[in-house]
């Protein structure tokens, strides 16, 4: 690539980088000054001054601030000044931490060895949290995260201070993974926060939490979490290394991040769970898996998934055993509905009128009577009709939400029955289905059995039972085959039938391999000796 | 997470083979061999079945004795160790057509026995295309993954096959059951042996253990499984002969068929046809696709063993054109093939694990 | 692997053309009752009873009882038609209607009593062995013809007839006449005996004993067959022997039949007061197993001994008149359901010369092989045999 009059053995722009490039191309003028030549600071602030203007387009961008001020050393004043974004840096801490300490003549040279960056720096560091940098590269990116930074003439280094207050949500309460006996927190969008709220669970030292910036030019901060001793290193790595080898320019989700990572896009179910709960995270760190915190995101990606953590629910562990037993069975009958009552139905509709009891199919036939349409069209047309209900309702304005409801449900729905446009067996049937895929524990898994619902019907309305049993063969077989970051899909399908009560759960699972498995004795509960 | 690559055999270290054992002993329930025990011994069906289960039983102990002080239990590994590279190719032939035919004749009772319960309009190849495909999509999958599909539906078979069991022989009449000899002590335990044809599809298992795994074979529970599956199609023998009058089997039928129509289980629940229908495919279609997966085994011994994974939809396609054309030839003729073949199996087995102990053990195939 | 999923696609796509057997509920017709009669030398009149769905979610059930009305069932539609064979006359019907055709809801067949031999043999085989047809559909012979008895049904509880044929083919709801499948029905008529029994179903009107007493067969009638009512009912049994119907005998020997056989459970039974004039008494007899049968054959004729248990309960505030204990009233009890079970059986052993009881099965149990047995002439020892019968109250 064209750098100009750059010699690319000193130059420390990464050349394969447009984003850097681009603007380093297009923006700076001079392009023989220090700063454009080496990509450090120079010791020349009107060079790091004009450099930097022409890096963020000050004359376009009306929010980046170049603030001139003069630095009181010792009652000679040296020229500086600082660089911040609007909105991204708290201007309080910027007057009162920067400005302040450095224009108020407390800053002094304390002895010979100590040089004017060193004063500074930690004249400073009293005040914020400041790191020194030459790199134009890393600064330009840190000030673009919403720090400030500060440069003084005289100095090879910029002093970037931590110092963001950018406007984000706070601890808000979970909506999709609501719970009635357990924690009301959830994440938010900043990383720093999210980390800070599941450290606050594990409070275990061991806890690491890796930063890998991914995305060319966004640096989007991702946040690797593990417990260094229980996870197993194979996997941490695995994710480490997908982690660093994605390249693309921006990344705005964890979304983005779980399509760059995952084995297989068209994988039927999900790969990796998605969690806005810290509990929930923290049980899942400590059972051995690994956690990804996206700046920007408010859902956690916990790596592996298999099937067996798709029907876990968080309320699982906040009730008690019977009740816990119970709602998972009703789940998962509920997910069982979802994916294949219509198919049975159609199935039986089609191919075997004799599983049918008399009474019902001579009700049956008596309402299709005068049905203008196929019992296949007919059930396909009712469930897209409540798909598009679903949808419509997560974008309608909450006023007119619940009008629409009563017009949705009993006029239209009415009304298609009367007018002998549906059968009131399929509505039936449809809304059994539906019901069943709202129960089930997560969004992503709620979404994945509404798809794949249509391959049951599909083989269902082709050959009855025997194409269902073709349907349910290359799905379990096509699952059976999948793996999440080495795990199996299927290997700990026995464990969505039963929670088991916390004092049994001696061992962390073992499809996860951990270099710890066992996490509580067999006698967990030592007053038990005593009754 | 495994340090053993199993993607090509079955894994000892989970449960799956287990249920793969079970699926391979009972998986014949579904096709026209029971009717054997009726046809030979009369009211003596579940005691001719019960013999021939013992027998089967005590084959599969025997086996299992010499896999214990044998390290490379797999077949074709075995047979390349004992008999040298011609001998090692003559087994694995033989290995190949009596899975070949065992296909062949599998996938026609499968289509036949669809068509009878539900499907009379279609024509035979509509039916045999859902079984062919599902073959060739499982085996391509690897074993690894039928094998835990086998730990997935397995349970739902057996239990089907318990619900079919229970649901009849309650209702059977123990009259059907004397005289105790039926048709004589010579037809039961002579011609009656003829019954142990159901359980020689162990051959498969043979085919795809692991040549050299870390994890000890399991031999209890292989006996455990064998038990199992031998005494659920004894079950079923014992409901058919209890539910079903003799002369109402004929050489045709299907007694499966015919004892899922006796379930009734009041005005609600008339019929489980359907549901039956659902556990024999899938029951079919994992044998087909765990016998396409043995098979590409074997072929890529005997042929390049790089284009192993390219076998399973050849072999598929194969089988389904034979099936095809053996639906026109004489039924005598596949049938004695395959009786044939499918007993040459498992004494390829018996005979070369036995011979196998007095190799030296750990030569490089 | 993508080309190799791809090609599956391709293949599994011929599937597209198919759905051979998928069928509309709303296109397909379905038989709920089938009657055969003979129609002279050759060839059979065959009545199809269709279910009107339509007729039937509407209609609220009843009859009418008024006297004298023929009021037709509207639920169902009667379709009859001559032909050589069954599987010709179902096609047939497809010159009345529009629909497919469907016997997945058969519930009853009923034969008339001028079917031969070979026509009930070949017609139960072909409905045991058609796909559609449940081995536990309901069988059972008219007293006239098929036909009559069909178009007579019109039930007055159920809005749909086929109920109405479900709940009358239950076991433990009739007491005077007895349940047969078609799978027993086809298994008894096709042994070497062809032994069997059928419940009797008689059109509404007067009854005609006469069609069977004329029979060429040389039928004999034993108990009250001459049944008068007007609605249609199942009372009473046909004894089939050699795969044909050899006599028929009233509901009194059908209960026994029943009580033995522990078909129902419990039944309420009323014996004349001898000590009384225009008295009667009512017994509940519980059933808690049915009957055991010992056969010694060391003597001559063999000997049969029927050992059954009840546990009897007497309906009645006070003694009876003409009592003195409940003892003697027991024993009164206990003699004359001996006398009557002791009757049952020397009618079927004499009369109709027919082990509908399966007593046979009892004796296959000490040979070895089917051979022996069948070289042991059990029909001549049956038909000579003297029998103890030995009731005991719990």
């Amino acid at each position: 690539m064209n750098s100009g009059n750059l010699n690319p053995d000193k130059n420390n722009f990464d050349e394969n980088n447009p984003g850097i490039n681009s603007y380093i191309k297009n923006n700076i003028q001079n392009k023989d000054s220090f700063a454009y030549r080496t990509g450090k600071v120079s010791p020349v602030l009107k060079e790091n001054y004009d450099f930097l203007r022409d890096a963020f387009d000050a004359d376009k961008n009306f929010d980046i601030v170049f603030r001139m001020f003069k630095v009181n050393l010792d009652s000679e004043f040296v020229d500086a000044f600082l660089i911040f974004y609007d909105g991204l840096s708290n201007k309080e801490y910027v007057n009162r931490d920067l400005l302040a300490p450095l224009m108020s003549g407390r800053l002094k040279i304390k002895s010979p060895c100590e040089t004017l960056e060193d004063s500074i720096h930690q004249c400073i560091i009293s005040q914020a949290p400041n790191s020194r940098i030459s790199q134009l590269k890393n600064i330009i990116e840190l000030v673009g995260f919403g720090n400030c930074a500060v440069f003084v003439d005289g100095c090879s280094c910029a002093f970037v201070a931590d110092i963001k207050g950018w406007g984000s949500r706070s601890v808000g309460t979970p909506l999709t993974e609501a719970v009635l006996s357990g924690p009301q927190e959830a994440f938010c969008e900043t990383v720093m926060t999210n980390i800070a709220l599941v450290r606050k669970i594990l409070k275990d030292p061991n806890l690491i939490a890796e930063n890998i910036p991914v995305g060319t030019v966004s640096k989007t901060p991702c946040a690797l979490m593990y417990i260094n001793g229980i996870t197993n290193k194979k996997l941490v790595e695995t994710a480490r290394n997908r982690l660093k080898s994605i390249e693309t320019e921006y990344i705005f989700s964890s979304a983005d991040i779980e399509m760059f990572i995952e084995e297989s896009t068209v994988f039927p179910l999900p790969q990796l769970l998605k969690s806005e709960r810290p509990d929930r995270v923290a049980a899942q760190l400590s059972d051995g898996k690994v956690a990804i915190l996206v700046q920007g995101s408010p859902f956690v990606l916990i790596l592996p998934a298999s099937a067996g953590d798709l029907a876990e629910a968080s309320e699982d562990n906040y009730v008690r055993i019977a009740e816990a037993n119970f709602m998972r069975f009703v789940r998962l009958i509920g997910c069982f509905l979802a994916l294949f009552l219509p198919g049975i139905f159609i199935s039986i509709a089609l191919y075997h009128h004799e599983s049918i009891p008399t009474d019902l199919l001579f009700a049956i036939e008596a309402s299709r009577e005068q049905m203008p349409f196929p019992i296949a069209l007919e059930l396909i047309v009712m469930l897209l009709s409540f798909e598009l209900i679903k949808e419509a309702s997560i974008r309608v304005p909450d006023p007119i939400g619940s009008t629409l409801g009563i017009v949705g449900g009993l006029i239209l729905g009415q009304s298609a029955v009367s007018a002998n446009i549906a059968s009131p067996l399929l509505i039936i049937i449809v809304s059994l289905s539906a019901l069943g895929a709202f129960a089930a524990p997560s969004a992503s898994v709620s979404r994945a059995l509404s798809v794949l619902q249509f391959w049951f019907i599909l083989f269902g309305t082709l050959a009855g039972f025997l194409g269902l049993a073709f349907a349910i063969f290359t799905l379990a077989i096509y699952l059976a085959s999948g793996t999440s970051f080495g795990v199996p899909y299927l290997s700990d399908i026995a464990n969505p039938f039963f929670v088991i009560p916390i004092w049994r759960r001696e061992k962390r699972p073992r499809n996860l391999n951990p270099q710890s498995v066992r996490k509580q004795p067999h006698i967990s509960r030592k007053w038990k000796g005593d009754v | 997470m495994s340090d053993i690559n199993t993607k090509n055999f079955i894994s000892f270290e989970n449960r799956s083979f287990y249920f793969v054992l079970i699926n391979l002993l009972t998986f014949r329930i579904f096709s026209r061999l029971p009717s054997l025990f009726p046809k030979f011994s009369g009211s003596a069906a579940a005691l001719s079945a019960l013999f021939s289960g013992v027998i089967a039983f005590g084959v599969i102990f025997l086996i299992s004795l010499s896999l214990k002080k044998h390290n490379s239990p797999n077949l074709a590994d075995a047979a390349f160790a004992v008999f040298g590279k011609i001998g090692g190719l003559i087994v694995c032939i033989i290995s190949a057509f009596c899975l070949l035919l065992s296909a062949t004749v599998t996938l026609g009772e499968l289509c036949h026995l669809a068509k009878a319960i539900s499907f009379p309009a279609s024509p035979f190849w509509f039916v045999l295309l859902f079984f062919a495909v599902s073959a060739a999509w499982g085996a391509s999958r690897g074993v690894d993954a039928l094998a835990r599909t086998h730990s997935i539906f397995v349970p739902v078979i057996v239990l089907g096959l318990i619900v079919l069991i229970v649901s009849t022989v309650f209702r059977g009449n123990l009259s059907n059951l004397v005289p105790i000899f039926g048709s004589g002590a010579e037809a039961v335990f002579g011609k009656g042996l003829s019954g142990t044809v159901m359980y020689t599809d162990l051959l498969v298992f043979f085919l795809l253990i692991p040549p050299k795994s870390k994890a000890p074979i399991p031999l209890k529970k292989i006996l455990t499984a064998s038990a199992t599956g031998i005494l659920l199609t004894c079950l079923f023998v014992l409901a058919l002969n209890l539910s079903v009058s003799p002369s109402i089997i004929s050489n045709d039928s299907f007694p499966f068929y015919l004892l899922m129509k006796e379930v009734y289980y009041g005005r609600f629940f008339q019929r489980i046809d359907s549901l039956m229908l659902l556990i024999s495919s899938l029951s079919g279609m994992l044998y087909l696709s765990l016998n396409a997966s043995a098979f590409s085994h074997v072929a890529g011994r005997i042929f390049n063993p790089h284009r192993q994974k390219l076998i399973p939809p050849f072999y598929i396609a194969g089988v389904s054109i034979f099936t095809l054309l053996a639906n026109v030839l004489s039924s005598k003729i596949i049938g004695f093939l395959f009786f044939a073949f499918a007993f040459a199996g498992i004494l390829l087995v018996i005979i070369t694990l036995f011979f196998a102990k007095r190799r030296v053990p750990d030569e490089n195939i | 692997m993508k080309i190799f999923s791809i090609f599956l696609a391709f293949v599994l796509s011929f599937s597209l053309c198919g759905c051979y057997d998928s069928k509309e509920i709303d296109e397909t017709a379905y038989i709920i009752a089938l009657g055969i009669d003979k129609a002279g030398s050759s060839g059979f009149n065959y009545t199809f009873q269709f279910s009107a769905p339509l007729a039937t979610t509407n209609h609220e059930g009843g009859g009418g009882e008024k006297e004298g009305d023929s009021k037709e069932n509207p639920t169902v539609r009667n379709v009859v038609i001559n032909a050589p064979d069954f599987y010709t006359a179902k096609n047939l019907t497809n010159n009345f209607l529009s629909k497919t055709v469907d016997m997945s809801h058969l519930k009853l067949i009923v034969f008339s009593a001028s079917v031969d031999q070979n026509g009930f043999s070949q017609h139960s085989q072909f409905m045991l062995r058609e796909r559609e047809v449940r081995p536990h559909t309901a069988v059972a012979l008219s007293t006239a013809t098929a036909e009559e008895f069909l178009k007579s049904i019109n039930p007055e509880l159920e809005a749909n007839t086929a109920k109405y044929y479900e709940l009358m083919s239950l076991r433990s709801n009739n007491v005077y006449s007895p349940t047969k499948q078609l799978s027993d029905f086809v298994d008894e008529i096709s042994s070497e005996s062809g032994v069997s029994c059928l419940p009797t179903a008689s059109p509404g009107g007067v009854a005609q004993p006469s069609a069977i007493q004329s029979s060429a067969n040389g039928w004999i009638s034993i108990g009250d067959t001459n049944i008068k009512s007007q609605k249609a009912r199942m009372q009473g049994m046909a004894v089939f022997k050699k795969g044909q119907p050899a006599a028929v005998l009233d509901g009194n020997f059908a209960m026994i039949y029943n009580i033995l056989n522990r078909d129902i459970k419990s039944c309420i039974i009323t014996l004349k007061n001898p000590r009384l004039k225009d008295s009667f008494l009512s017994f509940r007899l519980n059933i808690p197993h049915p009957a055991e049968y010992s056969l010694d054959n060391t003597k001559k004729p063999c000997h049969i001994k029927i050992s059954q248990g009840f546990d009897i309960e007497f309906f009645g505030n006070n003694l009876p008149s003409g009592f003195s204990s409940y003892d003697e009233l027991f024993s009164f009890a206990d003699r004359s359901i001996t006398q009557q079970i002791s009757e049952y059986f020397y009618e079927l052993s004499r009369g109709c010369r027919a082990d509908i009881m399966k007593i046979g099965d009892s004796f296959k149990k000490s040979f070895l092989t089917s051979e022996k047995f069948l070289t042991s002439s059990w029909e001549s020892m049956f038909t000579s045999a003297e029998f103890d019968v030995d009731i005991c109250f719990i």
